[in-house]
């Protein structure tokens, strides 16, 4: 198999990521439970994940760094942490329905205001509309850090500053990126950013979570069990305990670790980017020319801010039809329909075709990359 | 846990435990160590940042 859907998750993970989750499952008891050596253990590799994340999104406490089962779940969390009854969100068309769907839900139940900025012809977010859209008594502004459609970057630092010189709060979906753009929530002054462990960081699914700034209160989503002030009717508030009612996914985040340390083993996030952007630059080049093929997103006008992504069309071809012929043709694992993305695909005019999305990884070869270059072509030209 | 790692990474003894009742109802961590290291953990502990909820002296069987 060809596996081109690293998008959607990492499917080949680091034989480093492997061996951690399976030690953790016949060694680890439960973090924050208790004083047992297992239960120990836990905690330590829980405070060893924390502290990767922590350095590799640059958020300066790691006890701000919050887990979760996914990106998902965090985006619920912080949305619903953050934003109160009333108030207004800016967003983009970029978002994943992780984003869009509990935005509607807080305008539905809180009547919270959500305005949309939207794209250009080539999917990048139209950040004149933005900032005008980012007005005082705006309390946030969320935004991914790359589409999961075209894979288009976002600017999150200016966007950033657009949300601070407005009063606002800056959260950004890096649920695309951790692990193969750089981040550094300080430098670039994001206030909560979101992430999964399962695509860039090469960890096992059911890792996720958010790293919060000093100072940015998210209110507690999910109450229950803490091991920690058990007394206490409410939930406890202190970091990172605020956020993570329940056991946590230890063996899950000794994966997490484990894949964290590998990308920086191999360069860190600038290093593993470049080398998953040249593959997916060999792949619009590959096939950018043939007749009857559209590629979305930024390549021919700015491929510095493209990620790792190839999103195209074949003619008036159903994407899934494309899709499966990538697989049954040619052993080609990629993934077609509406990745979750109703605004960007609105805005794409590509709501019934769907779109082929091909996405590239750490462990694809440019041998691979060819290989599907000219299989799309063979498709196109019949 | 980062009070482990502080201790362990400066060479402070003492070892994590259940948290004792006298000290905090319900469940939790603490960290176990001779009276007379109170003031040396507590630098180590305001050095590295790590936040600290209570410093209690109480009388702890010791087994083995």
């Amino acid at each position: 198999m060809i596996y081109l859907d690293n998008a959607a998750t990492t499917m080949r993970k680091p034989q480093e990521v492997v061996d951690a989750v399976v030690a953790a499952l016949g060694s680890l008891g439960n973090a924050g439970r208790g004083a047992s050596a297992g239960a120990l253990d836990a905690s330590r590799t829980v405070l060893r994940c924390r502290e990767a994340v922590a350095a590799l999104l640059g958020c300066p406490r790691a006890d701000h760094v919050c887990f979760s089962a996914n990106s998902t779940a965090a985006l619920n969390a912080a949305l619903s942490g953050l934003v109160g009854p009333g108030e207004r969100v800016v967003t983009t068309v970029l978002e994943h329905n992780s984003v869009l769907r509990p935005l509607a839900r807080l305008a539905d139940e809180r009547g919270v205001e959500v305005a949309y900025a939207g794209c250009d012809a080539h999917g990048f977010l139209d950040m004149e509309e933005l900032e005008r859209l980012v007005c005082p008594g705006t309390r946030l502004v969320a935004v991914t850090h790359g589409s999961n459609v075209t894979g288009n970057l976002v600017d999150v630092a200016r966007v950033a500053e657009m949300a601070h010189a407005a009063g606002a709060l800056c959260l950004v979906d890096a649920s695309q990126t951790a692990g193969s753009v750089p981040l550094d929530m300080a430098a670039m002054g994001l206030d909560v950013v979101c992430f999964t462990g399962h695509k860039g960081l090469m960890g096992p699914q059911g890792t996720g979570g958010m790293a919060v700034a000093e100072g940015v209160d998210v209110r507690p989503w999910a109450e229950g069990g803490s091991g920690v002030h058990s007394f206490e009717r409410r939930h406890p508030l202190e970091w990172p305990t605020r956020l993570e009612a329940g056991t946590l996914n230890a063996h899950g985040l000794a994966g997490l670790a484990a894949g964290i340390a590998f990308i920086e083993k191999n360069g860190g996030p600038s290093a593993v980017g470049a080398r998953e952007h040249a593959l997916a630059l060999r792949l619009y080049e590959g096939v950018a020319d043939t007749p009857g093929v559209t590629v979305y997103g930024g390549w021919s006008v700015a491929p510095e801010r493209c990620g790792s992504i190839v999103a195209l069309n074949v003619d008036g071809l159903d994407s899934a039809e494309v899709a499966d012929a990538l697989a049954s043709g040619w052993g080609i694992a990629c993934r077609a329909g509406a990745h979750c993305a109703p605004l960007m695909h609105r805005a794409l005019g590509t709501e019934r075709q769907g779109i082929v999305r091909l996405s590239c990884g750490w462990f694809n070869t440019e041998e691979e990359i060819d290989v599907a270059a000219a299989a799309i072509r063979d498709i196109a030209t019949g | 846990m980062s009070c482990e790692e502080c201790c362990q990474r400066r060479g402070l003894g003492g070892r994590m435990i259940p948290v004792p009742g006298e000290v905090a109802a319900g469940c939790g961590l603490a960290w176990k160590t001779a009276p007379e290291a109170r003031e040396e953990l507590a630098a180590a502990l305001e050095a590295d940042g790590v936040p600290v909820e209570a410093m209690t002296v109480i009388e702890l069987l010791e087994f083995r």
